[in-house]
């Protein structure tokens, strides 16, 4: 009997299938991979080399014992953590700053790229060019600047203006008005329009029908979506921080350029307590507006 | 012959038409409604009963013919006159259109929306009168859900959303209620006593009520009025108790055709 199932299970895989089509270029792509990363000098091998597999070492072990005061402490400097929340407050004013230029940037370029609130526009020649001139301005604005990273844009506006908090808000509120805006857009035009179809044939107006049955079904979804990009947002700060703008990030390259691995997991831990506050904030407002929990 | 009327005119139809594409949904048609009437519109599906109430909110243009709403011809009706009309024809669709993160006396309160501007709507949906928001409570009470007055909308059950709709139209303060098909996705009891409802609130503030419906024992229960429309024509237009039984067979008998082409 045994042996009968044996044969069964066999020849339900015969070795053909082993090496099915995508199975082939799944190996292919290995394949690549394991002869185009030395080329771009991937080498692996130099975790283990040298002093790198101690310091790789130290710094995982750090994550244990964050530090609670500087590792190496300056005479007259201000508590180490008091410089914590300090750096985090301003990595979060500067996140809260980039998407306050950002948002209502985002959302007037979303309502002029989405079609959904236009007017019937058959016999008014003037008024539908006058539409589509802004149609197309705001989605060929949405693609530039979704094109461009906001890192990119950084090095710009520094290299411009100097190393400025202005600078760098600049930087970002560029790129992430035009992601806004597209997903804004995005998400109005997923929702059902019986709303505004029905506040249309009880004499609303176009502004009033779109804003009043569209809107109030979308900003669930928006305000998710939003605080999503304040998550972004801060995680681009801290970035910015390793180009010189002061936020938590520039502490985290100080501290690791120092090797204090302890001070730099503290900074790190703090980050992701600040991030999971938003998620947690941003999953309430959610819950109360009636919208996916997700 | 002239028609004369007892009561003023809500709607008129006289010989309209409606093509989609050079196909007829509703062929000429003649039908005149006066105020406070209560007129049940029946029939298959795909005979035209959406059309012809799309015809009296003007949500649809007529291909031809001549429609009067309100009393005012609509031919020589500028927009703005056309938004009046519209405001004051409340409309119950069959999916509710109600928004299900709003709360209760929010999705009621958009009912005025046609009779608001945009900052006015934005006003009463962000901080309402006491006013308002009494006259929202007496109207839910009276539907007997006024304890859902501030709940959001999403939690409500099906019967309860039907009702939250049934208040909107009653808050618009219309002339005319237009329901397509509101009850077809309730159990049996539920849909006579929102018929029921919407009967007895048309009735006691003289408003126009035009439903229409498949539930022909509903239909004949509760309305004095009657239209039986297929394939886009009128097949009967009287009271309940003139039709007879094969008139009824006749409207929805379908040939094996209609019944492969299913529905509008």
């Amino acid at each position: 009997m045994m042996g009968n199932d044996n044969n069964i299970h066999f020849n339900k895989f015969p070795i053909e299938q082993i090496f099915s089509r995508r199975r082939k270029v799944l190996i292919g792509i290995a394949f690549i991979a394991i002869v185009c990363g030395p080329l771009i000098g991937l080498d692996p091998m130099r975790l283990l080399s040298g002093n790198n597999l101690k310091l790789a070492g130290d710094f995982m072990s750090a994550a244990l014992s964050p530090a609670m005061d500087y590792e190496n402490p300056v005479p007259g400097a201000e508590p180490f953590l008091i410089t914590v929340v300090k750096s985090v407050l301003m990595t979060l004013r500067f996140a809260l700053l980039a998407m306050s230029v950002s948002i209502p940037i985002g959302a007037i370029l979303a309502f002029f790229s989405t079609t959904t609130w236009w007017p019937k526009i058959k016999n008014k020649r003037g008024l539908k060019l006058l539409l589509m001139g802004t149609h197309i301005i705001s989605k060929s604005w949405i693609a530039f600047a979704r094109s461009i990273h906001e890192l990119m844009w950084g090095l710009l506006f520094i290299t411009a203006m100097g190393i400025s908090t202005t600078a760098a808000i600049i930087a970002v509120s560029i790129p992430f008005s035009g992601i806004l805006a597209k997903i804004y857009s995005e998400i109005i035009e997923e929702h059902s329009r019986e709303v505004q179809k029905l506040f249309r044939s009880i004499g609303a107006g176009t502004l009033s029908s779109f804003s009043f049955g569209i809107i109030p079904q979308a900003l669930p979804d928006i305000l998710s979506y939003t605080f999503y990009r304040l998550e972004c947002a801060l995680r681009t700060a801290t970035v910015f921080g390793f180009i010189g703008i002061e936020t938590i990030g520039y502490r985290i390259k100080l501290s690791s350029d120092e090797f204090h691995y302890h001070e730099v997991w503290t900074y790190l831990y703090v980050l992701f307590g600040t991030i999971a506050m938003l998620e947690w904030w941003s999953r309430s407002i959610r819950k109360r507006l009636g919208g996916s929990e997700i | 012959m002239k028609i004369t009327h007892k009561h003023p005119v809500t709607f008129s139809l006289e010989s309209a038409e409606r093509y989609y594409e050079n196909t007829p949904a509703l062929n000429s048609t003649t039908i005149s409604i006066e105020q406070g009437e209560r007129v049940a519109i029946v029939g298959p599906s795909g005979s035209g009963k959406t059309t012809l109430l799309s015809l009296f909110n003007s949500t649809v243009q007529a291909s031809s013919g001549k429609i009067t709403l309100l009393g005012n011809e609509l031919e020589k009706t500028s927009g703005k006159t056309l938004k009046k009309i519209r405001s004051k024809i409340a409309t119950i669709p069959q999916n509710l259109a109600l928004v299900d993160s709003l709360r209760v006396w929010q999705n009621i309160i958009t009912g005025q929306i046609g009779n608001r501007g945009f900052f006015g709507n934005l006003i009463d949906l962000i901080f309402p009168s006491k006013n308002k928001i009494l006259k929202i409570h007496s109207i839910l009470e009276r539907l007997g859900i006024d304890e859902k007055l501030f709940a959001t909308t999403s939690n409500l059950s099906g019967g309860q959303k039907q009702r939250v709709a049934l208040a909107r139209a009653i808050y618009q303060n219309p002339q005319a209620i237009l329901a397509d098909e509101p009850v077809s996705s309730v159990d049996p009891a539920r849909a006579e006593n929102l018929v029921q409802l919407l009967n007895q609130i048309s009735e006691e503030e003289n408003i126009t009520l035009v439903m229409s419906l498949h539930n022909l024992e509903l239909a004949q229960a509760h309305f004095p009025r009657l239209i039986g429309l297929r394939n886009g024509e009128v097949q009967f237009d009287s009271n309940p108790e003139e039709l007879n039984e094969s008139k009824f067979k006749e409207l929805y008998t379908l040939s094996e055709r209609e019944i492969l082409d299913d529905g509008e």
